[in-house]
């Protein structure tokens, strides 16, 4: 019987499973466990602290609806992603390209310094960074005016038009080193006898990229971009430590807003929502779900295009 | 004492003969030193206290018995000024009674905030703690979290009647018939005081030291700093990314030109919201127009109150509205920075309405009700009730959290500008009425209130940033929609759930705010 050889299977191989276990208990635990309860309490009207909650149905999701500070935020995280994503992905992959050239003999040092501040804990680059971007005396200015490029200082952090473009570039500085990574080791994967062919029929530099590098890294490039988006997403301590989602909630972010509707500000009573908090939680889970499920199966389709006789494996 | 004696630190030369004052004075505190009780963990006569009060803290032996056995109390607050007084009387009670130790935790609200709302469910709350604002005293007593002092004080009855009227309260401190916070300080105190560089203000046509700036007044000061710094420094500066940073001034400027309960609070006399008040935008008006001069400091929408605050001493603005916790840490850490202090300006120095306060003190301190240590809390806590602990307290915190005995008030002996800060809070701050303490269903309805959104903070910032184009005037009638919704909201869910309350219980028609209202909270 199939049951049987399948669970006759997994006893064979039960040092794997066990194994296993070890993680599978953490994710339940941190992962699953959390997710699930946060659509539970996502029902509720309840603080997160208080014993007593009441169950009111599908009223948080209704009122989140009607929420223009939660469509905002939304909107505002999809923007950021929106727009650092590309940025972050094609420089990485420009310094991947440039770093993965074996005539270039500091190569490994270069690596090292694009991947320090990814490194570096992200309160303290925020920190410091809103430092250097300071509207009073803050090295930024202070250079940008010593070059005669502007005659006040910009109000980098300060000023609503520019905060969220500063963000970016930030975020983008900090980590371009991680995709950075991904490509080299992308890059690397690539046997050099295809160039060395190529170029042995005389392909130049460009064709080169647009025949060997760009279709052999297109399989990773779905992933790597998945990883950055979703990275992306989720920039809690970072937007936190440099703005505080200010000024006047130009940068809160989602989570930034369910934060601020799980645990409220100090100074203001009974601001803690987890119901309502869950609710925006589930939401924007909702949402990486189906850029996850669209990455998932845009890898099905280039395996497919890829594997021999189409097999899927 | 002129507060600006520092100055002589400043060019860094000292006087033969001060030099040889000091030597003999040193001296002789070597040789006193010798004979005091050694459980003086405090730096003799620092801080800026004078030597009349002695400092040494003599722990009184038990009224309650204590463990026999090796204990630990863990002992959690938001630290601050507090940990002043903390950091010398624990090491005493612990020389006092060597078996048990005092783990002391002085930390922030955020700390305090994730420590005590798990805690208290798991069972590992510090045995004495602050709530957290998100969790109130009447949530923390219904859901048994926490104990009530009468359990573990004996005559407790007799350590309350030491304190001042309201600063226990039904529906505050007490529930049931017991208490169950203890508030070790007073609320007489101004968190909005005008705080100015001394140096710089020093060329100005006005005087802020003896006077007291008028709002039109505080728009010229602010624009003369600038002007005068011309780069390098700014008339004012806030700290806008912490709630509060610019309503907090608002409030107070509006209050005490007459605005009863403050900017974005309740009329209680009436029952009605106050943001539309004329007074209330006029205040609002003149922040902006201080901004479009180009008088404030311009990292101010990015800074919260500490960022603000940390920047005062280093020069880059001339005035902060902030209270008087900060004059002991800014005289300690930078002795070259010349402070000075008066009253918020005023709409019309010459009729000042006081601040209000609301019953139940500061610092309430809860125990939790899993302690074990239900005595050595009772004994802490009993010394801190009398008028020798609140002295204690009083001459190491000084006038950032002034005791909560007016008798240990008035004994200080600390420099002039904390006893200016004192002065001025206790002569222009008086006990309002509060809503919960004649009916404590009210108490339901803040616990289940969702804040307008954006609140008060919130849109003063909007409009200080331009990301609200309207004018003043129609973003407070918003505000004003808003703020109805929240309460009218928060009433109808509480009653939902059975509290007995409706919009009259925040009408006081016999309130004047002029005076303390201290009928409600008579014993």
């Amino acid at each position: 019987m199939r049951t049987a050889g399948l669970l006759a299977r997994m006893w064979a191989a039960r040092p794997v499973y066990l194994l296993m276990l070890p993680g599978l208990v953490l994710i339940v635990m941190f992962s699953f466990y959390p997710l699930v309860m946060s659509w539970y309490y996502a029902f509720f009207d309840w603080s997160g602290i208080d014993q007593e909650m009441y169950f009111i149905g599908w009223q948080n999701f209704t009122e989140l609806a009607a929420d223009e500070y939660f469509w905002a935020a939304f909107g505002r995280t999809l923007w950021f992603a929106g727009v650092a994503t590309p940025i972050e992905l094609l420089l990485s992959l420009v310094l991947a390209i440039v770093l993965n050239d074996r005539a270039l003999r500091l190569a490994p040092l270069y690596r090292t310094l694009f991947f320090i501040p990814v490194v570096t804990t992200t309160a303290i680059v925020s920190i410091v960074m809103s430092m250097v971007f300071s509207s009073f005396n803050g090295p930024a200015n202070q250079a940008l005016m010593a070059l005669g490029l502007i005659e006040r200082p910009i109000g980098f952090l300060t000023d609503t038009k520019t905060v969220m473009w500063t963000a970016i570039g930030l975020f983008v500085w900090k980590w371009l080193g991680q995709p950075m990574i991904y490509w080299l080791a992308a890059l690397q994967t690539i046997p050099t006898e295809l160039y060395e062919a190529a170029q042995v029929d005389g392909a130049g530099w460009w064709w080169r990229a647009v025949s060997i590098t760009a279709p052999m890294l297109a399989p990773f490039a779905v992933v790597i971009t998945l990883i950055v988006l979703v990275g992306n997403m989720q920039v809690f301590a970072f937007m936190q430590a440099l703005t505080h989602g200010g000024p006047y909630f130009s940068t809160e972010v989602m989570e930034l807003y369910i934060y601020r509707m799980a645990f409220g500000a100090q100074g203001q009573v009974s601001t803690q929502r987890l119901g309502y908090a869950s609710a925006a939680g589930v939401l924007f889970g909702v949402l990486l779900i189906v850029l996850a499920v669209a990455q998932i199966l845009a890898v099905r389709t280039f395996r497919q295009g890829s594997s021999p006789g189409g097999v899927v494996r | 004492m002129d507060y600006r004696s520092g100055q002589h630190q400043a060019d860094g030369t000292l006087p033969r003969r001060k030099l040889l004052e000091l030597i003999g004075v040193g001296s002789a505190g070597l040789i006193a030193a010798s004979c005091v009780d050694t459980s003086d963990t405090s730096e003799p006569g620092s801080r800026g206290t004078t030597p009349g009060l002695s400092r040494t803290i003599r722990i009184p032996d038990p009224a309650v018995e204590l463990p026999a056995g090796d204990v630990q109390l863990r002992w959690m607050d938001s630290g601050d000024m507090k940990a002043r007084f903390f950091e010398d009387f624990f090491p005493a009670y612990e020389k006092k009674h060597p078996q048990i130790s005092v783990r002391y935790d002085g930390t922030n609200w955020n700390q305090i905030t994730e420590v005590v709302t798990l805690g208290v469910r798991n069972g590992t709350a510090p045995d004495v703690f602050q709530l957290p604002s998100q969790i109130t005293m009447g949530m923390a007593v219904s859901n048994g979290w926490i104990g009530a002092y009468d359990d573990i004080i004996p005559n407790f009855a007799e350590v309350k009647a030491r304190y001042p009227a309201g600063a226990f309260a039904d529906g505050v401190t007490d529930f049931g018939g017991k208490t169950y916070g203890m508030p070790l300080t007073g609320q007489q105190r101004i968190n909005t005081l005008l705080l100015f560089n001394a140096d710089l203000v020093r060329d100005l046509d006005v005087d802020l030291h003896t006077e007291i700036l008028t709002w039109n007044q505080l728009r010229e000061v602010a624009k003369a700093i600038t002007t005068q710094g011309d780069g390098a420094y700014y008339g004012i500066i806030f700290g806008l990314a912490q709630p509060g940073g610019l309503s907090g001034p608002v409030n107070a400027m509006c209050q005490m030109a007459g605005v009863a309960g403050g900017a974005d609070g309740i009329d209680l006399r009436t029952g009605r919201f106050n943001v539309t008040n004329p007074i209330v935008i006029e205040a609002i008006e003149l922040m902006l127009a201080i901004k479009s001069d180009g008088s404030v400091h311009p990292d101010s929408v990015n800074l919260d109150a500490p960022g603000a605050r940390a920047r005062m001493p280093l020069g880059q603005a001339g005035l902060i509205i902030q209270g008087p916790w900060n004059i002991v840490p800014w005289r300690d850490e930078n002795p070259d920075f010349h402070l000075g202090l008066n009253l918020p300006p005023q709409k019309d120095p010459n009729d000042i309405w006081p601040l209000s306060y609301g019953p139940g003190g500061s610092n309430t301190y809860v125990y939790s009700s899993k302690t074990k240590l239900g005595p050595v809390i009772a004994d802490v806590m009993s010394y801190l009730s009398t008028l020798e602990g609140q002295v204690q307290w009083g001459l190491r915190v000084g006038a950032a959290d002034p005791p909560a005995f007016p008798e240990a008030i008035a004994k200080l002996e600390i420099d002039e500008l904390q006893q200016k800060a004192l002065d001025l809070g206790t002569k222009y701050t008086v006990l309002r009425p509060e809503p919960a303490v004649r009916n404590p269903d009210v108490s339901k309805v803040y616990e289940v209130q969702v804040p307008a959104t954006p609140t008060f903070s919130d849109t003063l910032v909007g409009l200080f940033t331009g990301q609200i184009r309207e004018s003043v005037e129609q973003a407070m009638r918003k505000m004003e929609d808003r703020l109805e919704k929240s309460l009218e909201d928060a009433i109808a869910k509480a009653r939902s759930r059975g509290a007995q309350v409706d919009r009259d219980d925040w009408v006081f028609d016999d309130w004047d705010p002029r005076q303390p209202y201290t009928k409600l909270y008579e014993r």
